[in-house]
């Protein structure tokens, strides 16, 4: 392997994202491929910290809205005491979530290798698999099952999990605004492209139809990238819509990459907002999300971390094009490494193997800016940071 | 900025991790599989690396604050994904 794919793996690796450049997983040492499932879930441990501790101390792109549900992510300065416990407490769900992913994946028919393999990547949000057919390799739909309730938690806030599980608050899944707008919208994105499915004729039966439905949005919208078949060849405006659903991502201190639901919460909120305001001038809103008041300056901040994200988006999707990449493929490449989402459309539709090398440099980079949700990385370069 | 703070976390980081070698590299005994210098290396070179760094940079009551938090993390992942992709250069 050369370096600039072997930097490429590990990157997706690392950043969870799962992208591959590798033809022939099935053939590869068990140890190599139990080795790219552990990064994956050693980066979805970090980032879960660094999304819980770090960020939201930070105030990036609004962050600190969330920052009242775990101890440690009180945005004060001093990080050892409470990191602590926060780290212990995210450690025993996130294990305790993989555990019982493997323990479903080996009951519904895996061998112990992939059940153990699979709940890696798949809590983590990864998309890594042993197989080159992914999670298709199985052709099982009780294994599907188990990998969309999966994907599906660990998109769910680690916060959440914090307080339904540690806080006493079984129920706090139905009542967290961020959780029920990210459901609301995998929904709204299945019941569309099953009506498509249906109108274009593309599956022989509708349970088939439903059922890699429901996959491959899960998977897309949570950023995962599992898939059982290739869904860029859905018809119509599908495969652009599962990517667009992968710019909105999951949700606020979980593996999942994207935008974050919360950050578009409130953006429709502002919005709309904003449409009142012009019917009622003098009127004085105030956004809301569920009962929590939106601060204004938050979200000044959610649109600024929006507009950056365009900017970045767009620099890049120019650089791809430069390597001579055609629009679909430069588009989605690098939308689905921003996302860290993993599968893309067009020539990068199951692996990364075609892209030039400076492509993969380029694509590496986007991988990590969509990681540390860019402010984090550009906020090493300035000055101000260091003299802190 | 407290410089050996952040050392200390990268050290207790880096020692930590190295022990997810351990699994792919009790697999590839198991399946007597190539390439299992690659990981005995890198869990030995991380562990010490790691140890050495924390054993050197150890003192009470750390403090930390945020942006330390950021650097010795963001110092880790750096760390690893230059190891990582050794792993994968070895492939055929």
């Amino acid at each position: 392997m050369n370096v600039s794919d072997a930097i490429f793996e590990s990157v997706s690796g690392i950043t969870t994202t799962g992208a591959t450049t590798i033809v022939g997983l099935d053939n590869l040492p068990k140890s190599i491929l139990l080795y790219r499932q552990l990064l994956q879930w050693i980066g979805g441990m970090g980032l879960i910290v660094l999304a819980v501790a770090v960020m939201p101390a930070l105030g990036i792109g609004g962050g600190q809205l969330y920052k009242m549900e775990l101890p440690g992510s009180h945005g004060n300065q001093k990080l050892t005491p409470k990191i602590t416990d926060s780290a212990k407490a995210l450690w025993k769900i996130y294990v305790g979530l993989t555990v019982a992913c493997a323990t479903l994946y080996l009951l519904s028919g895996m061998s112990l290798f992939d059940s153990i393999a699979h709940s890696l990547s798949t809590v983590a949000g990864g998309g890594f698999s042993t197989h080159d057919g992914s999670i298709g390799f199985f052709d099982s739909a009780l294994i599907e099952t188990v990998c969309i309730i999966f994907m599906l938690l660990s998109a769910a806030s680690f916060a959440v999990h914090y307080a339904a599980i540690f806080g006493g608050k079984p129920l706090k899944y139905f009542y967290d605004s961020e959780f029920k707008f990210f459901l609301s919208v995998v929904f709204l994105i299945i019941a569309v492209s099953l009506i498509v499915h249906i109108v274009s004729n593309s599956y022989a039966d509708i349970f088939s139809a439903f059922g890699s439905t429901v996959f491959h949005v899960v998977s897309t919208v949570t950023t995962s990238g599992f898939t059982t078949e290739n869904f860029s060849l859905w018809p119509g405006f599908l495969p652009y819509l599962l990517l667009v659903g992968a710019f909105m991502g999951a949700c606020s201190q979980s593996v999942g990459g994207g935008i974050k639901a919360w950050r578009v919460l409130i953006m429709i909120n502002q919005a709309y907002k904003e449409i009142l305001k012009t019917i009622h001038p003098n009127a004085v809103l105030t956004s809301k999300i569920g009962s929590k008041v939106i601060d204004a300056k938050i979200a000044e901040k959610v649109w600024g971390f929006f507009s950056i994200y365009v900017f970045i988006f767009m620099f890049l999707l120019m650089a791809m094009l430069g390597t001579g990449l055609s629009f679909e493929t430069a588009f989605s490449a690098v939308g689905a490494c921003l996302n860290n989402l993993g599968p893309g459309l067009g020539d990068v539709a199951s692996n990364y193997a075609n892209v030039s090398e400076l492509g993969k440099f380029i694509l590496c980079f986007a991988m990590i800016l969509g990681r540390l949700e860019i402010f984090t990385l550009l906020v090493l370069f300035t000055p101000a940071f260091w003299r802190r | 900025m407290n410089y050996k703070s952040i050392l200390n976390l990268l050290g207790i980081l880096l020692g930590i991790f190295s022990l997810s070698f351990i699994p792919p590299l009790i697999l590839s005994y198991v399946y007597n599989e190539s390439g299992n210098d690659v990981f005995l290396y890198s869990f030995l070179f991380f562990f010490i690396l790691g140890g050495v760094i924390w054993a050197a940079t150890r003192q009470e009551n750390l403090p930390l604050n945020i942006s330390d938090g950021l650097l010795s993390q963001l110092c880790f992942g750096l760390f690893w994904l230059v190891l990582a992709q050794f792993h994968f250069i070895f492939l055929d």
